[in-house]
């Protein structure tokens, strides 16, 4: 062996005992589609467990962010772009987003986290897998219908007749008006049936749609059509002194009396640990849909007021958040 | 150290100093700090492990037992909890609230029950369903009841719901004093809440904790996924060796083994208080002694680097050592180059420096040495120069002078003798003479230019071939022995050498060397002079081969040009031109005659001459065979050869005339002209000067004379072969006209022209057989014209010239008929002669069956035919005689073809007429037939009143026997249709059982009075048949009739057979009746053709339905045969294909 193998094998060597560190550092693209305004705080609580999680905005992270408002025509063409653009992930809020994004990316290894839909059989296979490119978190939404109303009993315990407001051609339609009726007729209660069929209509027809004539209060399911226009249906129904169920937080925070509701902040958060995992190279269909880890009974008291109920004591009580 | 210093340095050689010290180093070197390395490693590893196992099993205990305590606090809020309910009724609302704010203020309580001490719920809130009073329910029958009921509370096994996530039930008592239970708190614990307290604990971020239950399922870890999915953890090395020990308490040390994933882990448990969970950590091993492995890259960096300064020092030091010698070696390869004034220089005081003097000294000895070679050296090359010159100069010339001339100079160049000469023997090889020479002085040159062999020293030496070398011939007794004329001592010369010139085989000079003063030749300048010698010899060789060479090519080329112009041309006069130009060019002959044999062989005549005057050849244009010298070589074939025929007594002995010599020429060669079988005739060369002919010379010539005799041959040949190809042309031409037409007189007018331009005839006549009378007739003549030549037309066989040839077969030639006396005793009219011809032939034209006419040839000369004209024409009369027999067969069967023609339309239109008259009788008949049957019919049913029996039997003959004509009348018209081939199959698929069953019916109806006894053999399932149903039917109903009809009792078989691997169907009736004779077996089946009984009467019928039957089969490709025995029966076979 010459010197200079020698010293080529020395060098061999002892770059093997000092393997080099790779310091370049991708930039993600992720996309994310919110349906309305209602849930743009689980995006902000997405992002924010995401820098958390070392995903600095600008840095090895950008976002596409998107807001539906409401319309479902523009929530349509939305998704069309996400699936065209083929980001590194799309975040989505509701059933009724992710349900076109999951039928565009279908058979596609592009992964889209959920990270409050309120029925995700629609989408996934079952809740241990997804059995596709979707995971995400549960809002059981659906789940709390029944709480709900028996919350609005408890509001008005000799109620009798309830108004509740819905547009069949919502995404949650069918299964919210099951278990609406199925609650009604187990705690005993005469629905009313409303129907607009928009945000843009339940506005025009407001005050034809709530009135006392109707019912002794209003029910409204989670259907983002609904409470896109929840600030116009709570107006209306204090104006009719009418006790108002919302659907989350941000519908009490408008005027609705009362709900329970998962925190969609922190189902965000919940999201972005599911993102960090996919982003660095689990399977989506190998992450399990997750539950919200907690639900909150949230009153607004100026909406009581304002209709003239007094809150029971045992609700203030359980009152995880009171909007005075 | 500069780059080229550099690049030797790193120029590693086998076996080198610096290496082996290098090696040798390095080896101790790494002993010793990879015993240090390995020493240390593995004692850091141990302590290491030892750590990171006591670290793991720290861990795993304070989880555990922060679960167990959080575990703890969850039943005693449950505990708390029933403290403020047992002050409230059971199903109270301020139950349902406090059950309620249970939930909202700990979230890990999802749903909540409240039992009373029967085991039923009271109060039962969820955080997500709503449970009305009708839905609580009886659960006294359950864990959760009966095990807090008697006091002590209860945590159930983990399970999941269907959002995977795990769950325990809790159920505590609510006691009212210390002794009393009154109800049971029941309590869904999600264990979500664990997640975080395993989530937090993290290795080096790969290791992890899991909480595990008692069936190894996880409860927490820090990916939730993994939980949601209910996996189960027993591939884990420590969570078996967990679940191996249930109800244990103790930490297990943490060791390695087999993870999840079967990836190498170093693990620990640490059971979980009493609940049966344990909290396992597992973290890689890899990872967790990623500190070792660091450690051990470090010291193997170390080791490297260690190594590495040893190397670099150790070449430092290697050097120091092996500069000097480096140097010494430099000095002995620039020594060794030839540098022997180089000298080393090196100052070490040690061996090193000794061994480089001794270097020096034996460089300078090397130096003194070479200097002497060298001188020595120097001389032999200039000498092997020299020598080289002269050799190269042998080479490059084939002149003998230049290379002469070229010794002597450098003779003269490298020894400076005064005088050199070469002497060279003469043709006679007895003389030698001066052939070049050098003189420093004219007046000392040579005064003796010749020297006979053996004369002197000089000729001694080229007859003995010894050197003569005399330093001083003044003193030397031995030249004074030797020299016969002193020449050189008298001349004043003192050395005198003599040295011969040699070829291969023979002395062929010598040269001499002279100088004024004594001299002493050392032995290398002595073979110098012999070498040089020598190479005049070869030099000498070369220049005699080379002239001999030049004479044998020219000879050869003129022997090449008459070769060539003998193939080229077959005129024997170009070729003998050629072979004169020759001769006389490359020979010294001045003349030449040829000779050739007259075709009797008796004289010879001059064909051509040349050199000689006219007169001379018109003197010499004949000889006789055997007479003279040329006649001689013709008779004998041997050559006459004289040098000078002038004094040559033998040429005066055999010449008849002498008169070549007084034409003056002197020497004479006469040679035969040869063929393979016989003498063609003679050539002569003559010479107007007399030389020396040698054998060479007389082979060139015969080989001259030999070409002459092949031209003159391939001339005979040729001319020979040009007369074949004109007979065999001529033979084709009338050939192929005898064979072109069957018109016998265009034919013989076709032939007779030919043989007539072909032979030069003046007239040709042909006469042709008329068998009736025996005469032959003039059938053709040419030319046209000659009516006196015509004006005999006719001759009897026998008569005359033509009737004579003809009877004996045997051609008759005159070629001179005038004087010729068989003419006038076989010419009956002589008119060939009265028409002015002298030539007459013929030849008789033949054929199998004899002859059938001759040939008359007529010539105004007379003239000889050979008999190759003689065959040729006797062949074409062959020719001319298959043309007449052709001609006659083409018209007999042309005649008979009419006869045929004519008979076979007759028969035609008769056949036609037959059929016509037969299908419109049966037509015309069967309508009138059908009227009387149909009124018969009628009438004897009665419905033209009753009937007597008497009128009733007439009726019955009267319907019978007009069936029976209707029968006849209908197998006529079914057989007339077949003939006229208008009848057509209509094939149809159908099974073999219907149609059965239809010939059934017509059995019956048959048979109505049970005259035979019919057996039916017809198996089940056989195949469709695709054929014509109806015919078939028509078939069988016509051989159960006919075998109805002969058999007068017994028994009628039918009989159906699949003949398996044929596809035909096979059906036979066979009946016990009359039989039929072996005679008239091949009749039956001919129309209208009746058996003798049937002719009696006994049995009706006209004999058609056989026929019909036969021609139905050949219809539907049937083959039918009959079998039978008089007396015995008669059976009918037939096949069918399955479809047609």
């Amino acid at each position: 062996m010459t010197p200079r193998r020698c010293a080529l094998a020395l060098m061999g060597v002892l770059a093997l005992c000092f393997p080099p560190v790779s310091d370049a550092q991708k930039v993600y693209r992720i996309s994310a589609l919110v349906a309305s305004d209602l849930f743009v705080p689980a995006f902000e609580g997405f992002k924010k467990k995401m820098t958390e999680l070392g995903y600095v905005e600008r840095r090895n992270v950008n976002y596409d962010f998107h807001n539906a408002k409401g319309h479902q025509d523009t929530l349509n063409k939305l998704a069309q772009k996400l699936a065209q653009d083929k980001p590194d992930l799309i975040v989505t809020s509701s059933t009724s987003v992710t349900i076109p994004v999951a039928k565009l990316t279908e058979g596609t290894n592009l992964p889209v986290i959920f990270v409050s839909a309120s029925d995700p059989l629609r989408f996934v296979k079952s809740y241990a897998s997804s059995g596709n490119n979707l995971t995400g978190i549960s809002n059981s939404s659906l789940d709390l219908i029944e709480k709900r109303m028996e919350l609005l009993k408890e509001f008005v315990p000799g109620i009798k007749r309830v108004i509740v407001l819905e547009v069949p051609s919502g995404t949650n339609y069918e299964i919210s008006h099951r278990l609406i009726w199925e609650a009604g007729k187990k705690l005993g209660v005469d629905l009313t049936e409303v129907h607009a069929a928009g945000h843009e209509e339940i506005k025009s027809k407001i005050s034809a749609l709530i009135t006392r004539k109707l019912g002794e209060a209003v029910f409204t399911p989670p259907d983002v059509l609904v409470t896109a226009a929840i600030e116009e249906i709570a107006r209306q129904a204090i104006k009719e002194k009418l006790p108002l169920i919302g659907t989350n937080i941000d519908t009490i925070k408008k005027g609705a009396l009362a709900t329970y509701t998962a925190d969609y902040f922190e189902l965000g958060q919940q999201g972005a640990i599911m993102a960090n995992k996919v982003l660095k190279g689990a399977k989506p269909a190998d992450l399990p849909i997750e539950q919200p880890s907690r639900l909150n009974l949230v009153i607004n008291l100026k909406t009581a007021k304002a209709i003239g109920l007094k809150v029971p004591k045992e609700i203030l009580l359980r009152a995880d958040e009171v909007i005075e | 150290m500069d780059w080229k210093g550099a690049r030797e340095l790193l120029t590693w050689r086998k076996g080198g100093i610096r290496r082996r010290l290098l090696w040798i180093g390095l080896l101790f070197l790494g002993i010793a700090l990879l015993g240090n390395t390995i020493a240390g490693t593995f004692y850091t590893r141990s302590q290491i492990r030892k750590a990171a196992a006591r670290l793991q099993v720290e861990v795993a205990l304070r989880v555990a037992n922060e679960i167990s305590a959080i575990i703890e606090r969850k039943k005693e809020r449950l505990f708390d909890l029933a403290v403020s309910l047992s002050v409230h009724r059971f199903g109270s609302d301020d139950q349902r609230l406090l059950a309620l704010l249970l939930l909202k203020n700990d979230r890990a309580f999802t749903e909540l029950a409240v039992l009373n001490e029967s085991g039923m719920e009271t109060t039962k809130v969820s955080e997500r369903r709503v449970y009305l009073p009708t839905e609580l329910a009886d659960r006294s029958e359950e864990d959760v009841f009966t095990r807090p009921i008697g006091g002590s509370p209860y945590i159930s096994p983990v399970y999941t719901t269907d959002k995977a996530e795990p769950y325990v039930t809790m159920a505590v008592p609510i006691n009212i004093g210390p002794r009393r239970t009154e109800g049971v708190i029941i309590a869904e614990v999600n264990l979500t809440f664990l997640w975080q307290i395993i989530g937090a604990v993290a290795f080096s971020g790969a290791g992890s904790a899991y909480l595990v239950d008692d069936q190894g399922n996880l409860i927490a870890h820090r990916d939730p996924s993994l939980v949601l999915k209910r996996t189960n953890l027993t591939d884990h090395f420590k969570v078996r060796e967990f679940l191996r020990n249930p109800g244990t308490r103790d930490v297990a040390p943490a060791a390695e083994g087999a993870g999840i994933m079967g990836r190498r882990v170093l693990s620990t448990y640490a059971p979980v208080g009493a609940l049966g969970w344990a909290v396992v950590i597992s973290e890689p091993a890899d990872v967790a002694l990623a500190d070792l492995n660091r450690m051990e890259r470090y010291a193997l960096a170390l080791l490297v680097i260690g190594l590495a300064i040893g190397s670099v020092v150790i070449v430092w030091a290697g050097n120091r050592i092996t500069e000097p010698i480096r140097e010494l070696h430099r000095g002995a390869q620039v020594i060794g180059q030839g540098n022997l004034d180089h000298r080393v220089a090196i100052r070490t005081g040690d061996e090193i420096e000794e061994l480089a003097q001794e270097f020096n000294s034996m460089a300078a000895e090397l130096g003194n040495s070479y200097a002497t070679l060298e001188n020595r050296v120097e001389q032999r090359t200039r000498h092997l120069a020299a020598l080289y010159d002269i050799t190269n100069s042998v080479n490059q010339s084939l002149d003998l002078d230049p290379v002469l001339e070229e010794v002597i100079k450098k003779i003269t160049g490298i020894f400076q003798f005064d005088a050199t000469r070469i002497f060279l023997f003469d043709k006679s090889m007895e003389e030698l003479s001066l052939r070049a020479s050098f003189e420093t002085d004219p007046k000392l040159f040579a005064r003796a230019t010749r020297f006979r062999r053996g004369q002197g020293i000089i000729g001694k030496v080229a007859e003995t071939g010894e050197s003569a070398v005399f330093e001083d011939v003044l003193t030397d007794p031995a030249y004074q022995a030797l020299s016969s004329s002193r020449a050189a001592k008298e001349s004043g010369y003192s050395f005198f050498a003599v040295f011969p010139v040699r070829t291969k085989l023979k002395i062929v000079g010598v040269v001499i060397c002279i100088a004024k003063q004594p001299r002493r030749l050392s032995a290398d300048a002595i073979q110098l002079l012999a070498s040089m010698a020598d190479q005049i010899g070869v030099a000498t060789e070369k220049a005699n081969l080379f002239e001999e060479t030049v004479t044998r090519a020219k000879e050869l080329s003129a022997l090449y040009d008459v070769t060539a112009a003998v193939n080229q041309s077959l005129d024997p006069d170009v070729v003998l031109r050629e072979v004169f130009r020759k001769v006389l060019e490359i020979t010294g002959f001045d003349g030449t005659r040829v000779y050739l044999l007259d075709p009797d062989g008796k004289e010879l005549r001059l064909r051509m001459h040349h050199g000689i005057s006219e007169e001379f050849a018109a003197q010499t244009a004949t000889d006789r065979l055997g007479v003279g010298i040329t006649g001689a070589v013709a008779a004998t074939g041997e050559p006459a050869i004289f040098e000078d025929i002038q004094s040559d007594p033998a040429y005066l002995a055999q010449a008849s005339r002498s008169l070549a010599r007084q034409e003056g020429f002197r020497s004479y060669v006469s040679l035969p002209l040869k063929s393979k079988t016989q003498t063609l005739g003679v050539i002569n060369f003559l010479g107007r000067n007399a030389s020396r002919i040698l054998p060479k010379d007389v082979a060139l010539l015969t080989s001259m004379a030999n070409q002459i005799s092949v031209a003159m041959e391939n001339a005979s040949l040729f001319e020979q072969a040009v007369r074949r190809a004109r007979e065999v042309s001529a033979l084709y031409d009338v050939t192929v006209t005898a064979s072109h037409s069957l018109d016998l007189d265009t034919l013989l007018q076709a032939v007779i022209e030919k043989i007539t331009d072909i032979f030069h005839f003046d007239t040709t006549r042909i006469f042709v057989l008329r068998q009736e009378t025996n005469e032959l007739h003039l059938r053709a003549h040419y030319p046209p014209g000659r009516a006196d030549v015509d004006r005999v037309r006719v001759f009897r066989v026998g008569e005359s010239i033509v009737g004579k040839a003809a009877e004996t077969g045997e051609p008759i030639i005159f070629e001179d008929l005038v004087s010729d006396p068989r003419y006038r005793e076989l010419s009956t009219t002589k008119n060939t002669q009265t028409t002015g011809f002298r030539f007459l032939a013929v030849f008789p034209i033949k054929t199998k069956r004899g002859s059938v006419g001759a040939i008359l040839c007529n010539g105004r000369a007379a003239r000889r035919l050979t008999p190759g004209e003689i065959q040729l024409i006797s062949s074409m009369a062959g020719q001319i005689g298959v043309a007449v027999e052709n001609a006659k067969l083409f018209n007999e069967t042309r005649m008979k073809s009419l006869e045929l023609a004519n008979a076979n339309r007759q028969l035609q239109e008769a056949n036609r007429a037959k059929a016509d008259f037969l299908a419109s009788m049966s037509h015309e008949l069967r309508t009138p037939l059908n009227v009387i049957i149909g009124n018969a019919d009628l009438c004897r049913d009665g419905l033209f009143g009753e009937l007597t029996d008497k009128q009733r039997d007439s009726l019955d003959k009267i319907l019978r026997y007009s069936r029976v004509l209707l029968k006849l009348i209908s197998d006529v018209l079914t057989l007339t249709k077949i003939d006229a081939t208008k009848m057509s199959l209509d094939p149809s698929t159908f099974e073999v059982s219907e149609v059965i069953v239809h010939v059934q019916n017509y059995a019956d109806q048959l048979d109505h009075n049970s005259r035979v006894r019919f057996v039916w053999d017809v198996p089940p399932n056989l195949r469709s048949l695709t054929t014509d149903a109806l015919k078939l039917e028509e078939i069988l109903q016509n051989l159960i009739g006919n075998a109805f009809k002969f058999t007068p009792k017994g028994s009628i078989e039918v009989r159906v057979r699949d003949l398996n691997g044929r596809d035909r169907i096979e059906f036979s009736v066979a009946d016990t009746g009359i039989g039929i004779e072996a005679v008239d077996l091949d009749k039956i089946f001919e129309e209208f053709h009746q058996l003798e009984d049937a002719h009696t009467g006994t049995y009706s019928g006209v004999g058609l339905g056989l026929s019909i039957v036969k021609k139905y089969l050949e219809l539907m490709q049937g083959e039918i045969r009959v079998e039978s025995r008089p007396g015995v029966g008669t059976t009918f076979t037939f096949t069918l294909p399955y479809a047609v």
